[in-house]
């Protein structure tokens, strides 16, 4: 699993590459914590290579979504893949979680 | 059929007849001599040489067997039997040769002698005692013969075998030569380089030896020394009249004169022996080629066989201590198969480095465990301030790469002249050379080791090479040992989630009893050996029953506490008789304070009410269910809403809870299942799931069957897809059937 970071200005870009699953969801994590500890509380996380999610995978951003949220902060995804996106939906995430198609419109949450 | 006894009386037979034949002989020569034979028997010359050839084969056979059936344990209690032997024979041929001088002395104590002192000889005594003599020693060289060929045969070879056949071949052509005396001397001259030839093959058959320790050696060399020397004794006393006729030859006159000067000076009268040069032939054994060829053997054979030993001595003693070492490296390895003892390994380390190299003093300092282990040797050495300042140069000077010292090994520090080093006048020690070992384990540190000797260059190459292997062997003695620990240590583990499998196993019902209105079938498998996977079932009220089916985020032992966690919150909440949307918040409020961050549970909570023929549910994030309606033969999943628990931990989780409302006839089916069912994979495939189509596809052609059916088709064309694979996830599958 690859993760690729962009920054911009208060924002932070993630791209994740492969599948989080058990072992790669600490790498993840990490980097959410980092945005959260550098006060950067708004997460655009890019999923277009994001081949498969696990539930530990899943648990990492679950384990993030309240403490953003009460920072005024969100975690958005987008150009997620269908398989990734019913496991999303199953779970009843699409509430709670902001998941778009475009990266635009992931620009657009955070305004 | 020969048994083992007449065999054996057999050879008692020959015995008889040879000496027999022996005793017909001499009488036959004794009356042939005497004034007034009671009887004369007369043999021609061919009866002669025959009745000598049945003594020399009968008593061959009979020694041949004879000493063959004797069990001889060991090479030293042979050569016991053979001194002994020798030492008889040598007394009674002694006993023989003075009864003559022996009588005469009694005699003359009786006063039955003449004037003059002389008396005749009994000629009949004199030619017992000549028969006597020859036989007495020939008895010993059969003896002798046959003991060193059980001795040759140890450890024998086929060569071995044939070269012996051709020996007692060539002994049997001997006989042969008893029939024709004269003439044929070229046949003969070349009967005894060929012979010569035979003796020495068989006296260097000498494998015995190696076998022998030095003790052994030792002990044995004093028994083959006296052996050596009552051969010689008897060989002389047999060929005595020969060699001196040889002698006499060569030399001539002079010899016959210094022979008449030497016996005058031993008081031994010579005309015996001169009448012995011209006794009849017929009794000169000695001049026998049979005779010859025998004792040759023997003797050739003892004196080659102690010259061997001889020099055998410092090899023997160096493959030894050779010996010892390996026999002590493979008791190094035993020790770490029973339970291991550092201290045994460390001082099977300490004491074979010392006794290889033979070091005056020595010092080892070894740590494991966190404990540390010292030796010293010599136990009581006060001069270990001496050793200590040693070690501090050495540690210096290991630092410097150009410093001499360094062995072609990492880790070995050599000095053999430590007088000659600058630093001999701080140190006041009288040890001048030692070898220093660092002992490592990959990147730790575990000790060090240094052999010294009082004398300059007390250690070679080959000694280094010994120590670096004691000390290899105690590295991977030490290693196995961790090994060893880490191996039982899993095996307890394995044995501590055999339990914990059992006891999750206790919390899933296997079987849940069918009523007039419904039965159950379920499945569960973790992936692991403990899982995440939930499901429970109980009767709320008179007409109620509740079903839930749960998932854990994640797999494995933490999982399976939380799967327990799971059940206490259900069995405790079921008691209050909740609706079935308090119900699934109440179950958020106490995952979100039982469970961390992150970790989540999804859940699907149904009551079923038999009376009013209804399904009230609830599907928190878990997978939909799976219904078949016998009214209209439809098979769907039902979407609902839901989140997932333990993600919101408040009362806001309520705006995310949804609950609805189904009826149930007679014929339906309802399937709960976790997403392992649905994401098993194809066997050696990371693409293709099993997927929902599938399972409603299996479900739908089974909708005759009953819950318990469905449940085995179900999982049978699972297992048909995976190709038996072992699931990635958990997989849990409960069907009710109204």
């Amino acid at each position: 699993m690859e993760i690729t970071k962009v920054n911009k200005g208060n924002l932070l870009i993630i791209r994740v590459k492969g599948d989080l699953d058990a072992s790669s969801a600490i790498y993840m994590d990490n980097e959410i914590r980092a945005a959260y500890d550098n006060e950067i509380y708004n997460v655009l996380i890019d999923c277009c290579d994001l081949n498969y999610i696990s539930s530990a995978g899943v648990g990492v951003f679950v384990s993030y979504f309240e403490d953003f949220k009460n920072k005024d902060g969100k975690l958005v995804f987008f150009n997620m893949k269908e398989n990734v996106y019913n496991v999303f939906k199953i779970l009843g995430l699409g509430e709670i979680l902001k998941i778009v198609n475009t990266e635009e419109e992931a620009f657009g949450e955070v305004k | 059929m020969f048994t083992r006894e007449t065999y054996f009386k057999f050879y008692f037979l020959f015995f008889i007849i040879g000496n027999l034949s022996y005793a017909l002989l001499g009488l036959d020569i004794i009356f042939q001599n005497y004034h007034n034979p009671p009887f004369t028997l007369d043999f021609s010359e061919f009866v002669h040489c025959l009745l000598l050839s049945v003594f020399l084969v009968g008593n061959y056979l009979f020694f041949r067997d004879f000493i063959e059936r004797r069990e001889i344990f060991n090479v030293e209690s042979l050569f016991r039997l053979v001194l002994i032997a020798g030492t008889i024979t040598l007394g009674l041929y002694y006993l023989v040769s003075y009864i003559p001088d022996i009588i005469h002395n009694v005699k003359r104590g009786l006063g039955m002698l003449t004037h003059s002192g002389a008396v005749p000889v009994n000629p009949v005594l004199s030619y017992v005692v000549k028969l006597l003599k020859p036989f007495i020693v020939l008895f010993f060289f059969f003896t002798a013969l046959m003991f060193l060929k059980k001795l040759i045969f140890l450890k024998k070879t086929k060569s071995d075998i044939i070269l012996w056949n051709i020996f007692q071949i060539y002994l049997l052509i001997g006989i042969v030569f008893i029939f024709f005396p004269e003439g044929s001397t070229g046949l003969r001259f070349a009967y005894f380089i060929l012979g010569g030839v035979l003796v020495f093959l068989i006296s260097v058959r000498l494998r015995w030896i190696g076998i022998l320790n030095i003790k052994e050696k030792g002990r044995i060399i004093v028994l083959l020394g006296l052996i050596a020397l009552i051969t010689l004794i008897q060989y002389a006393n047999l060929f005595s009249v020969v060699i001196i006729q040889e002698l006499n030859e060569f030399f001539g006159d002079q010899f016959i004169a210094s022979l008449e000067l030497l016996s005058k000076g031993l008081e031994i009268n010579p005309d015996s022996i001169l009448i012995d040069m011209e006794e009849n032939r017929l009794i000169r054994i000695d001049q026998l080629e049979f005779s010859l060829l025998l004792a040759s053997t023997v003797l050739v054979h003892v004196v080659v066989s102690w010259l061997a030993i001889v020099f055998n001595l410092p090899i023997s003693s160096f493959m030894q201590e050779r010996a010892a070492e390996l026999s002590s490296f493979h008791e190094m390895n035993q020790v770490i198969q029973s339970k291991l003892n550092l201290e045994r390994l460390f001082e099977k380390l300490f004491r074979g480095a010392i006794d290889s190299t033979k070091a005056g003093v020595a010092w080892l300092e070894i740590k494991s465990e966190g404990k540390t282990y010292e030796y010293i040797y010599p136990p009581d050495y006060s001069h270990k301030d001496q050793l200590s300042a040693i070690e501090r140069v050495i540690e210096v000077q290991m630092m410097d790469p150009d410093f001499l010292g360094y062995t072609s090994f990492p880790n070995e520090y050599y000095v053999s002249n430590f007088d000659k080093t600058p630093f001999y006048k701080e140190i006041k020690t009288n040890l001048l050379s030692f070898i220093y070992f660092k002992i490592r384990n990959k990147d730790e540190e575990l000790g060090k080791l240094i052999l010294l000797k009082d004398f300059s260059n007390g250690f070679d190459e080959y000694m280094l090479r010994v120590v670096r292997t004691y000390i290899d062997q105690t590295k991977l003695a030490l290693l196995n040992y961790e090994l060893l620990k880490e191996t039982i240590e899993a095996e307890r583990l394995k044995e501590e989630f055999e339990i914990a499998k059992k006891v999750q196993q206790k919390l899933l019902p296997s079987n849940i009893p069918p009523n007039k209105y419904f039965d159950i079938a379920c499945f569960n498998e973790p992936a692991l050996d403990v899982g995440g996977d939930y499901y429970d079932f109980a009767q709320v009220s008179q007409n109620e029953y509740a079903v839930i089916i749960a998932d854990v985020s994640g797999k494995g032992t933490s999982a399976a506490f939380h799967v327990a966690e799971m059940k206490g919150i259900f069995q405790a909440l079921i008691q209050l008789n909740l609706s079935v949307k308090e119900f699934v918040n109440q179950a958020n409020k106490a995952v979100a304070k039982c469970f961390d961050r992150g970790v989540f549970v999804t859940l699907t909570f149904l009551k079923i009410d038999v009376l009013a023929r209804r399904i009230i549910y609830s599907r928190a994030g878990h997978c939909p269910i799976l219904y078949y309606r016998a009214r209209n033969d439809k098979i769907d999943y039902l979407q609902d809403d839901g989140l997932a628990m333990g993600i919101i931990r408040n009362d806001d989780y309520l705006d995310h809870l949804s609950v609805r409302e189904i009826d149930f006839d007679a014929g339906d089916i309802l399937v709960l299942f976790t997403d392992g069912i649905i994401e098993t994979r194809k066997k050696d495939s990371t693409h293709g799931e099993y997927g929902e189509d599938k399972l409603l596809a299996c479900v739908r052609q089974s909708k005759s069957f009953t819950s318990g059916q469905i449940v085995d088709s179900i999982i049978k064309n699972l297992s048909e897809f995976s190709g038996n694979n072992l699931s990635f996830d958990d997989i849990t599958l409960v069907v009710i059937k109204f």
